[in-house]
């Protein structure tokens, strides 16, 4: 672009219409009301926009909601992300709270926290650490692996203890190395798969091996 | 339009390639994602894919992935033209389309020392539907004019053409895919060809 492009800074509440910027912060309540394009995104306290995104870097830290779909090169959310559309990106990193409508695709995917994914998680390297609970629909890519996060503090562990326990729930999981614990499942599908603690699955196809701890639950398994 | 449908784990039992290698596909736009199909069976939902176009489209990707980009790959599949141009002896040294195809169409809309890939996928779907004999050079201007026209209006969308015939009058049809279109019995279909595999064709052509 040959015009160089400007800043919006909000610092207290604002609002903006959207178009075409080089950095975006929000450090309170601000509002974007319409589609933004711009290098760089941050939101400290409140952020809202109406249309999509289109970013290379994307971080929340507060509260952040998204109505249209979000295109991010690195996406961070560090406190609570919620988008109305799809999420399409290279790195997505959660340590907080997400929840996206549809599609979920990046290359590298990782959470240490809470997301809610009502479409496909489509990545090729996917490391969830379960801190509370995850729902997704679906999941796909390569390498997949779902651990229990450690909890952060004694205080954590007192509050999670409370509730559920952190668990994965999904419909499909398929990829090459697949390794899972407290997930929930209807049907796991990979090339290696492990099953760890706490698994309760329907159903297990795999191609060269597979692990079943004595604590998962898994109705049958089969060798394609 | 009935099309048969392959399940996803017979898709990766014919082809030999893994889930991986599938989803990467997928987020690289090398599979356009209205292939993947969500159905209800017994045993839950299940994705399945148009066979003969999946089939097709991973025996290509297999084919040329050692030699290519996934991105360069994905470029050649997209509906969105490619930004080149192609010197007028270059397209016939290369034999991208017959002499006859390159003169007629220089004689209709001008001539050039080089054309843009615009003009070359005119000049490319031209050359195909004079090659099958079903369309005659007179009407071979009704194509042009319905191609310089009205091909943008798909831009980033695949369409498809068609020639249909009623009484000896001939007209050309372009409509976005998927889609049906029906017509009276008096009224034959000649010729329908999917714009976007001519793309690919041509695409495959200049690579």
């Amino acid at each position: 672009m040959s015009q160089h492009l400007r800043d919006i800074i909000i610092s207290g509440m604002g609002s903006s219409s959207g178009g075409s910027f080089q950095r975006v912060r929000i450090d309170g309540v601000g509002e974007i009301n319409g589609d933004i394009v711009c290098a760089s995104f941050v939101s400290n306290g409140k952020g809202k926009i109406a249309g999509s995104i289109q970013t290379d870097k994307f971080e929340v830290r507060g509260m952040c909601t998204v109505k249209g779909n979000m295109q991010a090169v690195h996406s961070r959310i560090d406190g609570t992300a919620s988008i109305d559309g799809r999420l399409i990106g290279e790195t997505i990193e959660i340590n907080g709270t997400a929840s996206v409508a549809f599609d979920c695709e990046a290359e590298q995917f990782k959470s240490h926290g809470s997301f809610n994914i009502g479409g496909l998680l489509n990545a090729g390297a996917i490391d969830i650490k379960l801190l509370h609970s995850c729902h997704v629909r679906e999941i796909g890519g390569e390498n997949i692996s779902v651990k229990q996060g450690k909890p952060l503090s004694v205080f954590n562990k007192l509050f999670s203890s409370l509730f559920s326990s952190p668990h994965l729930e999904t419909d499909t999981i398929e990829g090459d190395k697949v390794v899972l614990e407290y997930t929930k499942a209807r049907v796991v599908r990979g090339t290696q798969v492990i099953i760890g603690p706490g698994c309760e699955i329907d159903l297990v196809e795999y191609k060269q091996s597979v692990q079943l701890h004595e604590n998962a639950q898994v109705n049958s398994h089969i060798k394609l | 339009m009935d099309e048969q449908l392959i399940s996803k784990k017979e898709l990766l039992e014919l082809t030999g390639i893994s889930y991986g290698q599938l989803y990467r596909w997928k987020r690289k736009d090398l599979i356009p994602e209205e292939w993947f199909i969500r159905k209800s069976t017994f045993t839950g939902q299940e994705t399945f894919f148009p066979k003969a176009k999946i089939l097709a489209r991973i025996d290509k990707i297999i084919d040329m992935k050692d030699n290519l980009s996934l991105n360069e790959l994905a470029d050649m599949f997209s509906p969105n033209l490619a930004e080149m141009a192609l010197h007028k002896s270059d397209i016939i040294n290369r034999g991208i389309v017959s002499t006859m195809a390159l003169q007629y169409f220089t004689d209709q809309t001008g001539d050039a020392d080089a054309f843009t890939f615009e003009r070359l996928i005119h000049m490319y779907v031209l050359d195909r539907m004079l090659h099958t004999g079903e369309m005659s050079l007179e009407e071979g201007k009704g194509l042009l004019q319905v191609l310089r026209d009205h091909y943008q209006r798909f831009e980033g969308r695949s369409c498809e053409l068609m020639l249909v015939r009623k009484m000896g009058v001939s007209t050309f049809l372009l409509s976005a895919s998927p889609g049906e279109v029906y017509f009276d019995n008096g009224t034959k279909l000649v010729s329908h060809i999917s714009l976007a595999s001519c793309l690919e064709e041509l695409k495959a052509k200049l690579t």
